[in-house]
Parts: structure tokens; C-alpha cells; sequence
């Protein structure tokens, strides 16, 4: 027995050399398949240890397998599919790492993620697991990285496809790519749907509404309803900026069960997404509250543009050796320049739609 | 007589050495052959939760027989 082990170890250690080879190399095609390859082998390995070492084994081929993941997928080598449907890796980011949303963050983990971690007292109690979310509001305010931080809390594999990228002008091709979709989702142990812009896919049926959509539609949506009585493992997210622009038979309950709207970040998420994206040198009395309240009307995106026209002004200034730490009017200055991304108008639309519903 | 049963004892484990060496080249040839290295890394990533929670579901088991 031991000799087996001794065997699978040692082989494991030589495929292991050459995939850090290949992987400095960036040989990553090849880099994969020998880390893979050393993961199976000390699996195999772990099979036949004793407990403890069989623990630190499987913990090892564990390792390998998140780095052939995280290495990246050549081009050559990507199929047509995959390059429009997005497996990322299972999101690190948690709802911590979303700044502001208070109130959502706490919905969304009491209405779903609760009951996702907990099927059997969920079935138990008849509590709906799995199912549709839709995000909604004003562009840049986080509803891409809430669906990530969903998929981070729940440890689950995220997929996030743009629906503009599943039309296809040829015929059949925009129901293949849905069904391979879904498919991959229910081929992973815990999934996160993310489809971005759904209103492009999804839009009012009206007497412009093309053959691809009158063919893509109603397929989306039996496969939706598919995920809700078959799998309960899998949670379809999406995000529109124009909600009201989408199909009512999408917003009807049973498809999209839950709506958040998703608003502009408040003071003190403004602050914080300010905190984030400044941690560079600072003088010691900068004053993030006051950037929080110029910036009142401003979204997450927005934010993120000043902090980025803040970092290469100072770069500049560093190389001009004029100054080396950053000031509260440096960014204050740029506020003044750029403006928030959304008009009032708009925003009035946003709660007039989150009102009604 | 006892070199006899070295001798045997060494055929047996030559032979179970080569029944290893046979079983890797096949994992080899699977894994640098497929098409979609990251479906298989996913089936892989799948049986070690799962060896995982069995492994949890024994230390269970094992602590409340001790109790």
C-alpha cells in the first residue's frame, strides 16, 4: 500500500515540476493539464493515506487545481462559446467588499442566500430556493459587483454573459448558445447566472420584435422556468438600466421573484468607495466626508472616474517633482470637472418604476 | 525457503508498481488528450468537496461515538 502511495506521489511531483516549467514558460495550455494531472495523482495518492495525511493531500491537490483554474485560457484555444459565456472563477469578493446597499445586502442574504446555504430546511419548510433576481437602477452603481459578491457569499461558480452577445445573426445560434448556457450552470455544483443587460435580450414584444427574438424569447424563458423546478441549486441574476423596457412577462412573478433596486450610493457608500479607490499617499488631514458630500448625485462608476483622473494627476505631479502626497482639493478640483453620469429625469423614472412595483 | 518468499514477495510488488505505472500513463492520456481541461478540472474540483464533506460526515460520526 504504501509503495502505491510512494508511486503516485513521486510521478505527482515530476508532472508538478514540469507545469511550474510550462507556467513560467506561459505555456499555460499545457501548464493546466500538468497541474491537473499532479492534483489527480496526489488524489489518487490521498485515497490510499491515513486520515491526517489524507487531509493535507486533498488540501494540496486542491491548490493545484485553483492555480490551473486561475492561469489563463489561451485564445487559440477558447471556443466561440466560451469566449462570449464568462465561467470566472468563484468570485473572492463578499458583500463586504460592496461598498454602501445596506438594506439590499441584507435582503438578498435573508431572501436567497439564507436559503441556498440551507436547502433541506428550506425544502423542509417549502421555502423557494434558486429562482430569478433582478437588479435595476441608474448605470455604475454596482449591479455587476453585487452579483459577484452573491456568488462569492455562497461559494458558487459565476457565469456572466452581456445579452447583447448571445444574438446572433445565424440562424439557431443565439438558442444554441442559451442552452449551452445553462447547461455548463447545471453541470457545476453551485451556480451564479449573471446575464448583464438583459433588456437587450429580454425587450417588450412589440410589432418590431425580429424572428431572432421571437425564436430567443420564449426559449430563454422556458429555460428559465426549467431552472425553477429543476434545480434549486442554480440562481439566475440579472441587470437592466432601463427596466421599464423590458418584457412584462419577464417581470411577472415566478420568473423574477425578486427586484432590487439598486440606487445611487449614499453618503456614506460614497465615502467608502472613496476610501477604496484613494489608498494611495495622502496628507495626514484629508477629508474623505467632504468628498462624500461633493460628490452627492455622483454613482459608483462615476467615483471611480475622479479617483483614476486623481491618480495619474498625482503621478504627474510626482515626476514634476512638484508634490508627493495627495490633498482633499486635488480631488474636490476634478468633482468640479467631471460631471455625475445621471440626470435627475432619470432618477425620477427609477423610483417612479421601483415605486410600482 | 525464505528467498523464495523475498523473491515472490519482490514479484508482487514489481507487478502492483507496473499495474500504478499503467494506471497513470491511462489518467495521463485522458487528461492531456480531452478537449475541455477545465470541465474536467471542475468534475475533479466536484469529488473533493465531496471527499471533503465524507470526510466531515466521518469525523462526525467518529466524535459522537466517542461521546
Amino acid at each position: 500500500m504504501n509503495q502505491d502511495i510512494g508511486i503516485f506521489l513521486k510521478k505527482a511531483e515530476e508532472y508538478l515540476s514540469l507545469a511550474i516549467e510550462k507556467d513560467k514558460e506561459k505555456e499555460y495550455g499545457m501548464a493546466k493539464k500538468y497541474y491537473i494531472m499532479a492534483a489527480k495523482l496526489i488524489l489518487e495518492a490521498a485515497k490510499k493515506s491515513p486520515t491526517e495525511l489524507k487531509k493535507s493531500r486533498i488540501k494540496k491537490a486542491e491548490k493545484l487545481i485553483q492555480r490551473a483554474n486561475s492561469l489563463p485560457t489561451p485564445i487559440a484555444e477558447k471556443k466561440e462559446d466560451e469566449k462570449i459565456i464568462q465561467l470566472l472563477e468563484k468570485p473572492r469578493i463578499t458583500f463586504d467588499d460592496v461598498a454602501g446597499l445596506d438594506e439590499v445586502k441584507e435582503k438578498i442574504k435573508d431572501l436567497i442566500i439564507t436559503p441556498f446555504l440551507y436547502p433541506r430546511i428550506a425544502k423542509k419548510w417549502k421555502v423557494k430556493t434558486g429562482g430569478g433576481v433582478l437588479l435595476y437602477g441608474p448605470p455604475g452603481t454596482g449591479k455587476t459587483l453585487l452579483a459577484k459578491a452573491v456568488a462569492g457569499e455562497l461559494d458558487a461558480d459565476f457565469f456572466y454573459i452581456k445579452a447583447s452577445d448571445i444574438m446572433s445573426k445565424w440562424v439557431g445560434e443565439s438558442e444554441q448558445r442559451i442552452a449551452n448556457l445553462f447547461k455548463k450552470a447545471r453541470e457545476a455544483d453551485k451556480a451564479v447566472i449573471f446575464i448583464d443587460e438583459i433588456d437587450a435580450l429580454l425587450p417588450k414584444r412589440t410589432g418590431s420584435y425580429s424572428t431572432v427574438m421571437r425564436r430567443v424569447v420564449p426559449q430563454f424563458l422556458a429555460e428559465m422556468d426549467g431552472i425553477d423546478s429543476k434545480n434549486d441549486r442554480i440562481l439566475f441574476m440579472a441587470a437592466t438600466n432601463v427596466p421599464w423596457e423590458l418584457d412584462p412577462a419577464v417581470l411577472r412573478p415566478g420568473r423574477f421573484d425578486f427586484k432590487f433596486y439598486i440606487p445611487l450610493p449614499d453618503f456614506e457608500a460614497r465615502k467608502k468607495i472613496f476610501e477604496i479607490n484613494l489608498d494611495i499617499p495622502k496628507e495626514e488631514n484629508f477629508d474623505f466626508d467632504l468628498l462624500a458630500q461633493l460628490s452627492n448625485g455622483y454613482s459608483g462608476a462615476d467615483i471611480k472616474l475622479i479617483c483614476d483622473e486623481v491618480k495619474r494627476k498625482m503621478f504627474r505631479m510626482e515626476i514634476e517633482g512638484k508634490r508627493n502626497l495627495l490633498r482633499t482639493e486635488d480631488v474636490s478640483e476634478i468633482i468640479d470637472r467631471i460631471k455625475p453620469s445621471v440626470d435627475s429625469k432619470l432618477l425620477k423614472k427609477y423610483e417612479e418604476f421601483s415605486q410600482k412595483r | 525457503m525464505a528467498e523464495d518468499i523475498v523473491l515472490k514477495k519482490f514479484d508482487e510488488e514489481i507487478k502492483a508498481a507496473k499495474k500504478i505505472e499503467r494506471k497513470i500513463e491511462s489518467i495521463y492520456l485522458v487528461i492531456v488528450g480531452t478537449q475541455d481541461i477545465e470541465e474536467y478540472s471542475r468534475k475533479l474540483m466536484r469529488k473533493i468537496r465531496k471527499e471533503k464533506i465524507d470526510e466531515k460526515v466521518m469525523e462526525f460520526i467518529e466524535e459522537n461515538r466517542r461521546i
